[in-house]
């Protein structure tokens, strides 16, 4: 079997505001860096590039066309995946063990600080006749309906304040992390619901952000770095609709992540070193634990999930610390676990989620 | 010399507008809203695998079978809701308004609502005004 790798990642913003950069010169700083890390030429040693974007978020539509030039891909091969930066992953790896290409480029990025009514674009994605039509108040309702689903599995809002705590202050040792902070169980207990049973602080902000990661084959990782991080497994997957979609569970990340340890002979995620598992709502991370086939409620209380815990969830802090960067969501879980690594971890397991009103999410199992 | 970007250099301006669309309803759409004016829901059943499903759809996701009788469906309780207290662009509602997902028993899939009086898991409601969304009473 071929395997795959990851030889580099660079990035640039994290910050909530990016005023002296375009979105696309966002991206040139990116793989600007990645490229410097894997110490390759885009325009000569690049085989195929990958850009995950949607349409609205930039303010344009037809985003794709946008997609070449930032990353060295003018007149060269490029395709574009209208989702998660772990779709786009993924792709590039089928690209690379089909023997397509040697070299594979994945670009994604946001920039919501130029987004004025971000709601208003996460409106566009609902369903136009059952769901929209609702014209809730505030479009984390949806989330709200799923968390106090998944609340009477028997969780509380003091779990919910765990994992807000324990993201948050895992941020401050990392450079991306805007907003992480040290906040005791009380501060963030005393704060009003938005949407219950969430306060702003179980809901994560958004950044402005851009991430490039070059995947390489294993004879080529092998030459470019001695520290290549492999990716072992890896899946994505989508539930139905919001209405016939189970709530209070993450089906997307239960079939992914069976399916990733599966293909990276894993028989349980605790034979791993750590996750970096979506958090964008405090609960979620705990949902996605679950989905992944753990007890999170048991970790999270005998503190397992802690960085010096048995299995770290987020111990770089995750999105409730660095915030969302939109579809380079999926990326910025993959770049901690990539750091984790290279810092001498031995494995790790990414778990992503599109974020409402979607039910999709992929998996990675990366090894060093 | 650095070329010193203004204020008023920063950024350009503009909306994007989203034109008006029209949605076409289908037609299991179609039925369900007569559905609504008649004060009824109106479900699906696939003959295959017997799942009836809500909103009605023209076919099964499982099976991948054309669907067929439309049925009355009764019996709609919470499945899970949410009460919502500030809005999107932070501002403290005079009043929180609870939406719900209503589902029906034995039937797969479901509605969003309003909800009247103390919104629970499992509670049985009764709908008060057939629209979309619906408005629905604890009972
Ligand atoms: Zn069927």
């Amino acid at each position: 079997m071929h395997k795959v790798a990851i030889v580099a990642m660079g990035w640039y913003g994290f910050r909530p505001l990016t005023p002296e950069v375009s979105f696309r010169e966002m991206v040139f700083e990116a793989a600007t860096r990645a490229y410097a890390m894997a110490d390759i030429d885009p325009r000569k040693d690049v085989d195929t590039f990958i850009s995950c974007q949607e349409d609205f978020w930039e303010g344009i539509s037809i985003a794709d066309e946008f997609a070449p030039d930032p990353i060295g891909g003018s007149m060269r091969p490029t395709m574009t995946v209208s989702g998660d930066g772990i779709q786009g992953i993924v792709h590039g790896a089928m690209q690379i063990l089909s023997g397509i290409s040697k070299i594979t480029v994945v670009e994604s990025h946001s920039k919501p600080s130029d987004i004025e009514k971000i709601h208003k674009i996460v409106e566009f994605g609902m369903d136009p006749i059952y769901v929209r039509t609702v014209k809730s108040p505030n479009v984390h309702f949806l989330a709200g309906l799923d968390a106090s689903k998944f609340m009477k599995k028997g969780y509380t809002r003091e779990d919910f304040a765990e994992v807000v705590r324990k993201n948050k202050v895992n941020g401050l040792s990392s450079p991306r992390s805007s907003y992480a902070s040290k906040l005791s169980l009380e501060d963030i207990l005393s704060q009003d619901y938005v949407v219950y049973p969430l306060s702003k602080l179980d809901i994560a902000e958004y950044v402005d952000g851009s991430i490039v990661s070059v995947l390489a084959s294993e004879e080529v990782a092998r030459k470019l770095t001695d520290t290549p991080i492999w990716i072992d497994g890896m899946y994505f997957s989508s539930d139905s609709t919001l209405e016939l979609s189970y709530l209070g569970e993450a089906e997307y990340l239960t079939i992914s992540s069976r399916e990733a340890l599966k293909m990276a002979k894993v028989d349980s995620p605790t034979k791993l070193k750590g996750g970096f598992i979506d958090d964008r709502y405090s609960y979620k991370e705990l949902e996605h634990v679950e989905s992944i086939g753990l007890n999170a409620r048991e970790m999270l209380r005998e503190g397992e999930l802690e960085k010096d815990g048995d299995f770290p969830v987020n111990p770089l802090g995750g999105h409730l610390a660095k915030g969302i960067p939109l579809e380079a969501s999926g990326l910025s879980l993959t770049l901690d676990g990539f750091e984790y690594l290279l810092s001498g971890k031995e494995s790790a397991i990414v778990a992503s989620w599109r974020g409402i009103p979607t039910f999709t999410g992929g998996v990675l199992v990366m090894r060093r | 010399m650095s070329w010193d970007k203004g204020k008023e250099t920063k950024s350009w301006k503009d909306i994007m507008e989203a034109e008006k669309y029209v949605y076409t309803l289908g037609e299991a759409g179609e039925k369900f809203l007569e559905g609504l004016k008649e004060g009824k829901i109106y479900g699906r059943k696939c003959r295959k695998c017997g799942r009836v499903y809500v909103p009605p759809r023209m076919y099964c996701e499982d099976c991948f079978e054309e669907l067929d009788e439309y049925v009355t469906l009764r019996s709609p309780y919470i499945d899970s809701f949410t009460t919502i207290y500030y809005d999107d662009e932070g501002n403290k509602l005079d009043k929180p308004v609870s939406i719900a997902i209503i589902r029906f028993e034995g039937v797969k899939g479901g509605l969003l609502a309003y909800v009247e009086g103390e919104a629970n898991q499992n509670k049985n409601v009764e709908i008060i005004s057939y629209d979309i969304p619906l408005k629905v009473k604890v009972v």
